[in-house]
């Protein structure tokens, strides 16, 4: 058996066939890793592409840099916004209370009208 | 350019893998060319010796590996990675032609006929194993190929077939016994070339 075994060994990985690849698939392979660097390429510049490298793992400290001012921009605009619907509600309290004031006045002049 | 195919001849085949991912062409021609010739032999072995569907084969491995770089496990050498893919392929491919049906007991070894192995091209010995060869099932025979032909240790082999190490050499130690005993029955006159004494 070890005859055998050796002669397998030496044998089996010299073996040639007549065989070889063509060279029109060898360029189909070629076009499609090109293919494959543009398409990379159009994902990098967008949206999403954008997105997976923020995920990345590359430059955290710039990136958690840009989401610390990001978020402080929100909370003020937040505030701003806080601030202004306080104002509005006011304004609008005062309205309401001159609606009122024209309401009644109205239906004071209704009845003068009708019962004089 | 030619720097850069001067630089990937240096690169490991895992690092060829991250280069063709990110559109490295000349990255691509190394693997290519390191692995092109094993990948053809083995598919025409393991898939009955049909050129053009070995051919077809290497061209969709390939595809596979610009397209689906991620699908590589970094756990694996690329080497045993490759060829698990391309065992899994042959596997696929036996199962659509439902070759099992033509397979002759590997059990009964009156099933080896005397066969003419007159060939040019070959020396007789070596086209009456791979004749005999054919025989078996396809995981007697890639786990053949794999030892005799690539050099895979029993390990790397059961990574590659995702068997047990005691199978692949139990498997091996089969299709060599019967390979063995056919060529003596049938073929006395390649006793002395096989080195059969």
């Amino acid at each position: 058996m070890d005859t055998f075994d050796n002669f397998l060994n030496s044998n089996i990985q010299s073996d040639q066939i007549d065989l070889d690849l063509d060279n029109s698939s060898f360029n189909q392979l070629h076009y499609m890793v090109n293919l494959n660097a543009t398409k990379s390429e159009v994902k990098k510049n967008s949206f999403f592409g954008f997105l997976t490298d923020f995920t990345s793992t590359k430059f955290v400290a710039a990136k958690l840099a840009f989401v610390a001012v990001l978020f402080i921009m929100i909370i003020g605009n937040k505030e701003n916004r806080v601030h202004e619907s306080l104002v509005f509600l006011c304004d609008s309290t005062h309205i309401q209370n001159n609606s009122y004031d024209t309401i009644a006045t109205y239906n004071n002049q209704l009845c003068d009208s009708l019962f004089n | 350019m030619n720097l850069n195919l001067f630089r990937n001849k240096d690169l490991t085949d895992e690092e060829l893998l991250i280069s063709i991912s990110n559109g490295n062409n000349d990255a691509f021609n190394n693997l290519y060319s390191r692995y092109k010739d094993r990948l053809l032999y083995y598919f025409y072995r393991m898939l009955f010796q049909d050129k053009e569907l070995a051919k077809d084969f290497v061209q969709e491995i390939f595809i596979k590996i610009i397209n689906k770089p991620h699908l590589y496990n970094p756990s694996m050498k690329f080497s045993t990675w490759i060829f698990s893919v391309a065992n899994n392929m042959c596997k696929n491919e036996y199962r659509r032609q439902d070759i099992r049906k033509n397979t002759i007991n590997c059990e009964n070894p009156d099933s080896f006929n005397n066969e003419d192995f007159s060939d040019n091209n070959h020396e007789p010995a070596i086209k009456l194993i791979f004749t005999q060869l054919e025989r078996f099932d396809e995981s007697h025979k890639s786990a053949f190929l794999l030892k005799y032909r690539e050099g895979f240790s029993i390990e790397e082999i059961s990574n590659i077939l995702d068997l047990p190490v005691g199978t692949i050499k139990s498997r091996l130690f089969y299709t060599r016994k019967k390979l063995q005993e056919n060529i003596k029955n049938n073929h006395p006159e390649l006793i002395e070339q096989l080195n059969l004494q």
